[in-house]
């Protein structure tokens, strides 16, 4: 049978890259082909000595971290588990029954126990397998649940369908890549390339997409917010970023950069287009911090998706004297030149369902001039029937946030130390409830009211438990 | 070390990790032509081998072809999440010269950028092959395996892409390399 050129080569090549033949050796073997196979042949070989790129070594290891890690966490196939459990899946075929039964007079005895052991220990497998995913969710990098929590992450995203849930979803997770930057920094932790580089990795997509056109305009918001808090934390946490990782800082405020100034130039654009925000999104509370402004944070505590959908009003470091009447707070979060609401004489577009899109509270801040506790300038905020106190504008150290999520608005006020919260009391808007979170021995535990004494310095403490006593939730 | 590692050795699951990640790595950077994606895919990939390897069987694949078939279409289904935004370009059938004497360039050993610069044009079969045959080093019966082709279908397409590499790159008489 005629032998075809493609077998002749195939055959050549694996002999010439094997080592097996040169390429002379083959040519000699196929003298009829050899103006036509020479080339491919040597072009062949060349491409299998071709110089690729190695991956980021730094990359690798994490990466084979978290695979160990995901191993060792259960992230392992059922087959597996079943394989781990051999009693289970005992071939009949082997003789352990005769042996085992002859003396016992009951054959089952020993599959019996054999189940049971089995039952309790995939009881187990599958009991510490939940324990990991659900105490994984507020890992942080370096963590032994970390590769459980990203795992879990990427298992939602597969299971998030549409494009905007998937964005928004992606939004939240680069938000949650945020917030663990700042639990870092709150620990005083060192903050490595591969930390940097997953942040940027889960922002430049959003970016890089971010189209006024197809993008709602609550979403630009939330990319606007996020980048300008990127910018204020990477600022922040420069001395904490390892040497070597210095690149990657450097690419990372770039990306939360440029990024926030598409962001910005995006939301101008879709509020200059008109309201057409997606029928119940959360329209944005308040004013989003100028990069420059240097306040904005998610609350150390929060969730993916509920972190930094807004930002703050009176400002740790802003400019803007205190006013001692009510001011509503500007409904634009950044430097957007339009408002989201029409313009009086602007036909107002038809909406599909009249009652979608509700109406938001009214949010007047009000100087309190009597209020000097701990030696600051407080403020009112009102959020319809809710209200609390807060620093004001000038009072050193402390941000204050208004973040929105998926659990509604939450007023979050922070105390900074050495590039991160140390302190900090979120309140959710609905409900009053507040939440308190201090760094003891370098790390971030939520704690009662009754031990911010015995827990923070006198100042901080004070600040904290006057905004506690000071919520008032509903009429 | 397959064997110990089905059973979740984790001394084995390293081995299996150190062996195979360089050449999937090499492989999703020479599909996506993008470091960062190269990246997430290669480790998504690794996560699917954690779910299926108590599944897999000596019988039905050598373990190469096993999991770049786990390689490959987790690629597809990345490629399928992605599609709206990724924006290939089309590259023209013949490549600028970026040496100045073509003496100079027969003389180096092939960089990546050259090959997958001159492999856009190539069509997607004919990448797939090249990528798995002389990037990962797959033998022409486990690309076939990966692949989900004939063997012989996989030779025709190597042959193909070859001679069309050879006539882009414009370089007749290759380095005449003794070996």
């Amino acid at each position: 049978m005629k032998q075809r050129f493609e077998d002749v080569l195939a055959e050549c090549l694996e002999a010439v890259n094997t080592g097996r033949f040169t390429i002379e050796e083959c040519l000699a073997r196929y003298p009829h082909w050899d103006d036509r196979l020479e080339p491919l042949l040597r072009l062949g070989y060349q491409l299998s000595q071709a110089s690729f790129p190695e991956a980021d070594s730094t990359f690798r290891e994490t990466a084979r971290e978290r695979f160990l890690a995901a191993a060792q966490a259960g992230a392992v196939a059922p087959q597996q588990r079943r394989k781990l459990l051999p009693a289970l899946h005992m071939p009949r075929r082997w003789s352990w029954r005769p042996v085992l039964s002859a003396p016992m007079g009951r054959p089952v005895a020993w599959r019996r126990v054999a189940l049971t052991m089995a039952a309790a220990l995939l009881l187990g497998c599958i009991g510490f397998s939940s324990f990991a995913v659900v105490s994984a969710g507020d890992s942080l990098p370096g963590d032994w649940q970390y590769p459980v929590k990203r795992l879990t992450e990427r298992t939602r995203l597969a299971f998030t369908f549409g494009d905007n849930a998937r964005r928004d979803y992606r939004i939240s997770l680069a938000q949650e890549r945020l917030h663990e930057v700042q639990q870092l920094a709150s620990g005083e932790h060192q903050i490595d390339e591969s930390v940097l580089r997953q942040l940027v990795d889960s922002t430049e997509p959003l970016v890089k997409a971010l189209e006024p056109d197809s993008v709602p305009t609550d979403q630009i918001q939330r990319i606007t917010d996020l980048t300008a808090e990127q910018k204020v934390t990477l600022d922040r946490v420069g001395p904490l970023v390892e040497a070597k990782a210095a690149d990657e800082l450097a690419q990372a405020k770039v990306v939360s950069s440029e990024g926030y100034d598409k962001a910005v130039v995006a939301l101008a654009a879709a509020r200059a287009e008109g309201p057409e925000e997606t029928p119940g999104l959360t329209t944005p509370a308040t004013g989003t911090p100028s990069a420059s402004a240097g306040t904005a944070s998610p609350t150390p505590g929060s969730s993916p998706g509920a972190a930094a959908s807004s930002s703050p009003t009176p400002q740790a470091g802003a400019s803007a004297t205190p006013t001692p009447q009510p001011t509503p707070v500007p409904g634009a979060a950044t430097p957007a030149p339009a408002e989201p609401t029409p313009l009086p004489g602007e036909p107002t577009p038809a909406a599909p369902e009249p009652t979608a899109t509700p109406t938001p509270p009214e949010r007047p801040v009000t100087f309190l001039p009597d209020d000097t506790t701990a030696g600051l300038k407080w403020n009112l905020l009102t959020i319809g029937d809710f209200s609390v106190r807060a620093p004001a504008d000038g009072s050193p150290d402390w941000a204050i946030s208004t973040l929105s999520g998926a659990n509604g608005d939450r007023i979050l006020v922070g105390h900074f130390q050495s590039g991160g919260f140390d302190a900090s009391i979120t309140v959710q808007v609905s409900t009053g409830q507040a939440s308190i979170r201090v760094l003891v021995q370098g790390t971030i535990q939520e704690v009662t009211a009754e031990d911010v004494r015995t827990l923070v310095p006198g100042p901080v403490a004070d600040v904290i438990l006057h905004v506690l006593e000071s919520i008032h939730a509903g009429p | 070390m397959v064997q110990r590692a089905r059973s979740g050795d984790q001394s084995a699951l390293g081995e299996l990790y150190d062996l195979y990640f360089p050449r999937i790595y090499r492989y999703m950077l020479a599909r996506t032509g993008n470091t960062a994606e190269a990246e997430d895919v290669t480790e998504d990939v690794f996560i699917k081998v954690l779910g299926a390897i108590g599944g897999f069987e000596w019988r039905e694949a050598p373990f190469a072809a096993w999991i770049f078939r786990i390689a490959h279409n987790q690629l597809i289904s990345h490629s399928r999440k992605n599609g709206a935004r990724r924006q290939e370009t089309p590259l023209a059938d013949t490549i600028a010269d970026p040496a100045p004497d073509p003496l100079i360039r027969v003389e180096n050993r092939l960089s990546f950028e050259q090959i997958l610069d001159v492999a856009r044009v190539l069509p997607q079969a004919q990448r797939e092959v090249l990528w798995l045959r002389f990037a990962v080093g797959l033998s022409i019966c486990d690309t076939a395996r990966t692949l989900g082709k004939q063997e012989n279908n996989v030779k025709v397409l190597q042959h193909k892409a070859i001679a069309r590499l050879q006539k882009l790159l414009g370089r007749p008489e290759l380095e005449r390399t003794t070996i």
